[in-house]
């Protein structure tokens, strides 16, 4: 614990030193190994505490449990806020480390990268994962979210907040350059974290899309909530800065731009940061966090990284190249300028959408936004991005230009594409149309060796994107059925019967059995210990022309109790039960109640014996087979002297098939496309961390 | 020049759009009794009443909502019983006073939950 806690302080100093150069430069080095060392031995002091059930650790204690499996222990370092945290921290003090050892950073980017750590550091101590609750020791964890534990969410985190300590590069390395009045050296330097960073908040979003698409059963992959919206605004200011600095190594005009945008990038990730970890947004946003004291000293972060970025650049400005961006408006550079507007507009957008319950304030009552602001404001400016796209590689032609008019082919495709789907609005012909088009433009392009093998994945896999986008947002279709077991109906041009309730063996989850022409599909009901629903994910059925998603909305039946009192009989149904007797045994802090009870029908008697398992987290009782297996029965209640006892009978699993299931479906088409394309745009960027054939002059260099 | 003319009044202009769309999609947090007295789209947030079980009303789930003040709001949800609702500690409506009872189009539930500590 308290090692944790000084592994954590020793770092907050180590990165001090580095900063303020404490014993000259060789020193300054070994600081930063040794703070990367420090950070890194408090990551597996935290698994180690996670891994021994420390309880006494109030993280561990929340966010763990003894029954967790062990690969999703490993994800409970990240599970909770002061976990992310530290795995920002390591994750910044690591890649650190490793521009020392490539002696890649000037003194000046030098200081500023290890004053963010510095800064990243102190936000550690006051959000300690390391602090111990006192007073007793519970037996046993809070435990994960059963909703968190999937494969896909174990590894959103560490995907998100890598790509957020990588962004800390380009930001040191803009500012540094700025302080010594350098000019596009840096961009050389930045090119790779830049694009990986690209790459790994592409592939965090992503993942988070399909987890949510998967895991939620609300049928959709992104609902503007506030905390997806504080993961997408960096992202797409990342988009804005990889475009201005590949643009600005042959315009050096543009320098002032990327510097701009490698502030707001940075910026932005704090900031996001800031407004789903303030409490702010409590009653705005699904995802409930309660307030924190963290906000506070995070917006003081925030306020001095961008402020403090934007007073170099503005106090440097005038060291800076000036010149005309570009020459003609039939160029490549004036659609990649547009395509970047376009871009930091929707990023504005959605950064003003999510602050409104912030901003509103300043003139009322905190408002809430309808989330359909997003697509409608949103629309226009995809259709403008895709046509900007489009343009900017068809000008990028020089002489191999072809005519616009054989573009209108794909645009035609594209329209009547949607339109047999059954999309309605204007501007999802016009997006899909313009999306068809882009993507056909950006593969003659590449066929042309005009774009790189990984600019053409990234730029098709957002025209595929955006296509999905529109197939799924407008042009899916859906129902509520009602159906008993064994029942078949048709929907959507298939046939759907269902089969019944399928619990695993452990009875720690059940299933909802469906077929669909044939093949067999089920949704999953994750249940805790006493057998009450937690998780519920939805069946998804895929295939090449879209997905069927199953949706159970089964009706919370009103179980049957009995009361039985020691030595009394009472009737339920045609049987009578008998409070034998009830014993408890007290092991540590737990308490143990087990029931006798003699059911019979008065010819036959059986004997049940359920049990509850009572401890500082509450009570645990799973149910018992009864009567030859034909129900099952469940300890509700203990009276304290023992005399009295509750029994909830259950339905078995046979019994609970034949109660009739309202579903809910949904058709998807081609939602594959949005998972192929997010692929595409997640390897497009990585891709591009090597510089390309072509930007090398190899290919047919564009015009700009 | 003229060109980029057009491009700032196109951008102007979506501007004014994106503006005017924004406006009209937000919703104020109200109290109560001023939720009652406007008859505006408002969102509105309290404790479930202990007093009055919420029950399904035809094909609407009815419920009582207390604020901090003790001011009691009925409340008419069109939707099934929203799953979590019985372990919500605070529930946020979003919807509009009509014929003596708060009809909510949205409910977003705040649940305590297992998995997240209670402060204090």
């Amino acid at each position: 614990m308290a090692l944790g806690t000084s592994l954590l302080a020793l770092t907050l100093a180590l990165a001090l030193l580095a900063t303020i150069g404490f014993g000259g430069e060789r020193w300054a080095r070994r600081y930063v190994w040794l703070a990367f060392i420090c950070t890194l031995c408090a990551c597996l002091y935290l698994w180690l505490l996670i891994f021994q059930n420390r309880f006494a650790i109030d993280y561990v204690w929340a966010y763990s449990s003894l029954s967790l499996p062990w690969f999703y222990k490993i994800s409970v370092f990240w599970a909770g806020q002061q976990g992310s945290l530290l795995l920002w921290l390591v994750f910044h003090a690591a890649i650190g480390t490793y521009l020392i050892y490539k002696k890649s950073l000037r003194r000046s980017m030098f200081v500023i990268y290890f004053l963010l750590e510095a800064m990243l550091a102190l936000l550690m101590l006051t959000k300690n994962p390391f602090l111990a609750s006192g007073g007793q020791i519970p037996a046993d964890g809070m435990g994960m979210n059963p909703l968190l534990q999937d494969p896909w969410m174990a590894i959103h985190p560490p995907l998100i907040f890598f790509g957020y300590a990588l962004l800390a590069v380009p930001y040191a390395a803009s500012l540094g350059a700025l302080w010594d009045k350098q000019q596009t050296d840096f961009l050389s330097l930045t090119r790779r974290y830049l694009f990986l960073s690209l790459g790994f908040l592409g592939a965090g979003i992503f993942v988070g899309g399909y987890w949510a698409y998967k895991v939620l059963g609300w049928g959709g992959y992104w609902g503007w909530d506030p905390v997806e919206n504080a993961s997408l605004v960096p992202w797409l200011a990342t988009t804005v800065l990889a475009h201005l600095s590949l643009a600005a190594r042959r315009r050096a005009c543009l320098l002032p731009y990327v510097h701009l945008a490698a502030i707001f990038a940075f910026s932005l990730t704090l900031y996001g940061t800031f407004l789903a970890r303030s409490g702010l947004l409590g009653d705005f946003s699904v995802h409930s966090f309660t307030g924190e004291s963290i906000g506070l000293y995070l917006a003081a972060c925030n306020a001095l990284i961008f402020l403090g970025g934007l007073a170099i650049l503005i106090f440097r400005l005038e060291n800076l190249p000036k010149g005309t961006p570009y020459t003609s408006h039939k160029s490549r550079l004036f659609f990649l300028l547009l395509g970047q507007i376009l871009l930091g507009l929707i990023a504005f957008i959605v950064f003003v959408g999510m602050s409104m319950p912030m901003l509103s304030t300043l003139w009322g009552a905190p408002s809430v936004l309808d989330t359909a602001f997003y697509p409608r404001v949103l629309a226009p400016l995809a259709v403008a991005l895709v046509l900007t796209l489009f343009f900017s590689t068809l000008w990028g032609m020089n002489k191999l230009s072809i005519k616009a008019y054989a573009f209108a082919v794909p645009l035609l495709l594209g329209i009547v594409f949607v339109m047999r789907l059954g999309a309605p609005p204007l501007w999802s012909w016009l997006l899909a149309g313009g999306a068809v088009c882009a993507f056909c433009s950006s593969l003659w392009a590449w066929h042309k060796k005009i774009l790189s093998h990984s600019a053409t994945l990234a730029h098709g896999g957002v025209c595929l994107a955006l296509l999905a986008f529109v197939t799924t947002g407008a042009a899916s279709s859906e129902t509520s059925l009602n159906f008993t077991q064994g029942e078949t109906q048709t929907a959507f041009g298939h046939t759907l019967r269902y089969d019944g309730v399928r619990y695993d063996a452990q009875r720690t989850s059940k299933a909802y059995v469906f077929t669909l022409d044939g093949h067999e599909i089920s949704t999953l009901t994750k249940l805790d210990a006493n057998e009450q629903p937690t998780a519920k994910e939805p069946a998804i059925y895929k295939s090449l022309v879209g997905d069927f998603y199953l949706v159970p909305e089964p009706k919370e039946a009103e179980l049957p109790q009995v009361t039985l009192a020691k030595g009394h009989t009472a009737m339920a149904g045609s049987l009578a039960y008998l409070l034998d007797n009830v014993e408890e045994t007290k092991i540590r802090n737990e308490i143990l109640c087990t029931a006798h009870v003699s059911i019979t029908d008065g010819d036959r008697i059986e004997t049940v014996e359920p049990t509850l398992r009572a401890d500082a987290l509450g009570a645990k009782s799973p149910s018992v087979s009864a009567w030859n297996n034909t129900f099952r029965v469940r300890l509700l209640e203990v009276s304290g002297n023992l005399r009295h006892v509750v029994l909830e009978i259950l339905p078995t699993e046979t019994e609970e098939s034949t109660q009739p299931l309202a579903i809910h479906l949904s058709f998807k088409p081609f939602i594959w496309l949005l998972w192929l394309g997010a692929v595409c745009v997640v390897l497009g960027s990585l891709g591009a961390v090597r510089v390309s054939r072509i930007e090398q002059g190899k290919g047919n260099p564009p015009k700009v | 020049m003229k060109r980029l003319i057009l491009l700032g009044v196109l951008l102007l202009s979506f501007l004014g759009y994106a503006s005017v769309s924004l406006f009209g999609s937000l919703t104020p947090y109200k109290a109560f009794a001023e939720a009652k007295a406007s008859g505006q789209h408002v969102q509105i947030k309290g404790r479930l009443d202990a007093t009055t079980p919420p029950a399904m009303q035809g094909q609407d789930f009815c419920f009582t909502l207390d604020d901090e003040a003790g001011t009691t709001l009925p409340v008419r949800y069109q939707g099934a019983k929203p799953e979590g609702f019985d372990e919500a500690h605070h529930i946020v409506a979003v919807g509009h006073w009509e014929n003596n009872a708060f009809l909510a189009d949205k409910l977003l539930l705040k649940c305590p939950s297992k998995y997240e500590r209670e402060k204090g």
